[in-house]
């Protein structure tokens, strides 16, 4: 029972480090970044939860994560929901918009449903930005509330930091039951070779769409976060980079475990706060990113699944190009 | 543009999100041997060409040929590191100002009873149109040609018929990429402005119209171009022009759903 | 009594090629039954469309008396047809028990819901699974490595793991594609106990293979493909006189010797 016990160290110190933060953390700015990063922490572990467990490629998350945030804005700014009944209903939100997006596409395979994964997201984007009389379209929506729980009016960043901090444990929480069980399992058995998958009796199409659905929905629900603590949100904050940063998140953290897409997201984070100065520094830090995980550690920092090979699954001939351009040809 | 992604897309069997990047280095460098050389447009094209072969060149380098064995979405991915970081350099190198393409005929126009055509545009849809007879040729007439067309069917059955295959997939994404290049020159002095940003939505674009058309098929890139123009025109007709780029990324998916070998597409295009 | 196990007039083209025609066979309940035939004789494609993995052209495929011809393999596997695969699929990241308790999926109902709350249905599901799943990997001796991934296993080990994989299925049939492929003459020899082994426990069990001595050894009758045609079925004795047998596999030479 070691690795049960080593598991409950990390969570334990991970729990304590992190609940202290705010405590030795005065400045408020650190704070913000601190906040931001587990927000990104809740939008890389949901990623994960599709492109890491299911094996499906999603490279438009940005997508789910505006309709939460946008859904969450909009009807709290025109009925004035409380944030505690927007935050699960953003998460719904988006989960229904995946089953929209998933019920024709996840038949297609690999690139092709991720290359509709982005669409998307764009189009989610364009809608937004050019239905003006819902969206306000690129002016955005300013004066989201914030939460207010038992009469206290969420306001520093503290507070926020605490929130989000407490819906990443239970997401955290969920997840791992979640894939502790049958539907966890059905899971990685897809990812790891759909057709053997089937012959268990497992419905694949079915299990890709919870998935999917699972995943958007805490996505939403960072969406729905987002809006009240920036309490302004625009279209150009789910634009497909944001999609390509969660997506570096992940690849960098380690895909297919709980705990890569925390270290992904907490890294990033900060290294590219610390160049904040120059907007386009920062996404070069996501690009070369990308680029030094798949070249050098394509497991990413705390994976042990590497990188699904789809080819073999799908391919019963492999073949590797040699230097003279000699072919081995080998059945796999 | 739409043809360039297609040899890609066709012989290196991989999507690419480089290839705005690779338009924006084209157009910038274009632009800069128009302002150096004082309105030399020839070497200018054939300067944005030469930049972009040598980016493809790289391209290959970085993101394709390291994962010829691990499968298409793995270069996906080094091919949104690779566009993230050009496209940031881009803004960091060429600045985030739009820059003014100097025009070469003075904005001189003739007029065709009510329509005004300018010269620019005559002498790039020209230029257009005899680089896909060029290309045309080449691919179907030239041992290179030949040998891609080969590699772009079948790699296993290429290489076992003594082709070099990796040189034929460098030197074919090379191509494509040295045509972008110029399609960026081109735009450049068509819209009489650059920017590096402007790649982005562009090579979606591209890539739409090479799905729409079928992947692998020059033609059908050509086509899928060509109507996915006419649709977009038709949207912002008819809802407003906003919707522009929404119609092609609805095309993009409809195709992929409907039919994915594409219009003109070749049967067994791998999507199985 | 009737078959468990039936093909009627199946037929599979590939284009112009026809890897199945008019394939009819009946396999009995609780016999172990041989498919042989030179290389592209249509086995794997006779497998994969009894199995849902391919539509059949032609013809149609019954289990217990009820059409399953064209469903979809996982309604398939849960009628309790189970099948291994030529090329050996386990799920490589998982670990020797999970890939195990995947087999269970069928025999659990655990949704959404039971597993976020933990749930009476979650626990009764999860203590069978696991329960059930050991004793599995006790049979076939894997059970030291029930915590390893199952990538890191040897070759022979892997073969027995995707069995052990299928046998937690449920399975009232097991059809078994090359099972012995790649093993050394040891492993083969325990295979075949294992086979007769699962066979006296009540299984069914149709096996394509290679090797014959496994197949002369364990089968109680052959069926025997060439060129997408069933050319010969008979018990291991009469199918090695079949003289249309030794021409398929010495080819039309043999008259030389």
């Amino acid at each position: 029972m070691k690795p049960a016990r080593k598991s409950i160290v990390l969570i334990g110190l991970g729990a304590v480090i992190s609940l202290a933060i705010p405590l030795f953390l005065k400045n408020e700015y650190l704070l913000r970044v601190a906040t931001i990063a587990l927000l990104y922490v809740l939008l890389a572990s949901s990623l994960n939860i599709i492109n890491g467990y299911s094996g499906q490629f999603n490279i438009g998350h940005a997508g789910f994560y505006c309709i939460g945030a946008y859904t969450s804005a909009i009807l709290a700014k025109k009925f004035g929901l409380s944030f505690w009944v927007l935050l699960p209903i953003g998460g719904f939100a988006a989960a229904t918009s995946s089953f929209l997006l998933g019920i024709p596409t996840l038949r297609l395979k690999g690139i092709y449903f991720a290359m509709t994964t982005l669409g998307f997201s764009e189009i989610v984007r364009l809608t937004v930005l050019n239905w003006q009389s819902l969206t306000r379209g690129p002016m955005g929506i300013p004066g989201i509330p914030s939460p207010e729980l038992l009469g206290m009016q969420f306001r520093s960043n503290a507070h926020f930091y605490y929130l989000i901090l407490g819906i990443n444990a239970l997401m955290l929480f969920l997840t791992s039951r979640v894939l502790g069980s049958r539907i966890g399992r059905a899971w990685s058995a897809i990812r790891e070779d759909e057709a053997a998958a089937q012959a268990m009796g497992i419905e694949v199409f079915r299990f890709k769409l919870l998935n999917l659905a699972y995943g958007a929905f805490w996505a939403g629900i960072a969406g729905c976060f987002y809006a009240s603590f920036a309490s302004f949100i625009s279209p150009d904050s789910f634009t497909l980079d944001e999609g390509f940063s969660m997506l570096a998140m992940v690849l960098l953290g380690g895909q297919g475990t709980l705990l890569g897409p925390i270290l992904g997201a907490t890294f990033l984070t900060i290294l590219s706060e610390t160049f904040r100065t120059i907007a386009q520094y920062r996404l070069i830090i996501y690009g070369v990113a990308i680029l030094l995980t798949i070249h050098l550690r394509p497991q990413g920092i705390a994976g042990s699944v590497f990188l699904r090979q789809i080819e073999t699954a799908r391919e019963s001939f492999q073949v590797s190009f040699t230097k003279e351009s000699e072919v081995d040809v080998s059945y796999s | 543009m739409a043809i360039g992604y297609s040899i890609i897309l066709g012989v290196v069997g991989l999507v690419t999100f480089v290839h705005g990047e690779v338009i924006v280095y084209g157009a910038f460098t274009g632009f800069y041997t128009l302002l150096l050389s004082r309105g030399n447009v020839a070497l200018a094209l054939l300067a944005g060409f030469a930049a972009s072969w040598i980016l493809g060149v790289v391209v290959n380098k970085i993101c394709y040929q390291p994962f010829q064995q691990r499968g298409r979405e793995v270069a996906l991915i080094a091919t949104i590191g690779l566009s993230i970081t050009l496209r940031s350099s881009a803004q960091v190198l060429f600045g985030t100002q739009q820059k003014f393409m100097p025009d070469m005929f003075q904005n001189r126009f003739f007029a065709l009873g009510d329509i005004r055509i300018a010269y620019t545009q005559v002498f790039v849809f020209a230029v257009v149109f005899g680089l896909c007879l060029l290309l045309q040729r080449i691919i179907t007439k030239t041992y290179f040609g030949m040998a891609l067309r080969a590699v772009s069917m079948n790699k296993k059955a290429a290489a076992l018929l003594g082709l070099d295959v990796n040189r034929a997939i460098l030197l074919g994404n090379a191509l494509a990429c040295g045509l972008g290049g110029i399609s960026g020159v081109l735009l450049g002095m068509y819209y009489n402005a650059i920017h590096p940003l402007m790649g982005a939505s562009m090579a979606m674009k591209a890539f739409t119209a090479t799905v729409f058309g079928g992947l692998g098929s020059i033609t059908g890139a050509a086509i899928g171009g060509f109507l996915l123009g006419i649709f977009e025109n038709f949207a912002v007709a008819m809802l407003s022009s906003g919707y522009r780029d929404i119609v092609a990324f609805l095309i993009l998916i409809a195709v992929l759903i409907a039919k994915p070998s594409g219009i003109m597409g070749r049967r067994g295009v791998e999507l199985s | 009594m009737f078959p468990i196990l039936e093909t009627r007039d199946l037929c599979r083209h590939f284009g112009g090629l026809r890897a199945l025609e008019n394939v009819s066979m009946q396999i009995w309940e609780r016999e172990i039954c041989g498919i042989i035939g030179p290389n592209g004789a249509g086995k794997t494609t006779l497998f994969n469309v009894i199995t849902g993995f391919l539509r059949a052209t032609r013809g149609d495929v019954f289990f217990q008396k009820r059409s399953i011809t064209n469903l979809p393999p996982e309604r398939i596997a849960r009628l309790g047809v189970i099948r291994t695969f030529q090329n050996i699929r386990i799920f490589k990241h998982m670990t020797v028990l999970d890939n195990v308790k995947v087999g269970f999926h069928t025999q659990t109902s655990t949704r959404l819901w039971d597993a976020l709350a933990h749930t009476a249905v979650f626990r009764r599901d999860e203590d069978k699974v696991t329960e059930e799943s050991f004793r599995i990997l006790k049979e076939v001796g894997l059970a030291q490595e029930a915590n390893n991934l199952a990538m890191n296993l040897p070759y022979g080990m892997q073969r027995k793991l995707e069995i052990a994989r299928a046998l937690a299925a449920n399975p009232l049939v097991l059809l078994l594609d090359e099972p012995a492929a790649g093993m050394n003459p040891k492993e083969t020899e325990d295979l075949v106990s294992f086979i007769r082994q699962l066979n006296g426990w009540g299984l069914t069990i149709v096996v394509i293979e290679h090797d014959m001595k496994l197949i002369m050894n364990v089968c109680h009758r052959i069926i025997v493909l060439n060129h997408g045609k069933k050319i010969c079925e008979g018990t291991p004795k009469e199918v090695q006189k079949d003289q249309q047998v030794v021409e398929a596999y010495l080819g039309r030479s043999s008259d030389l010797t």
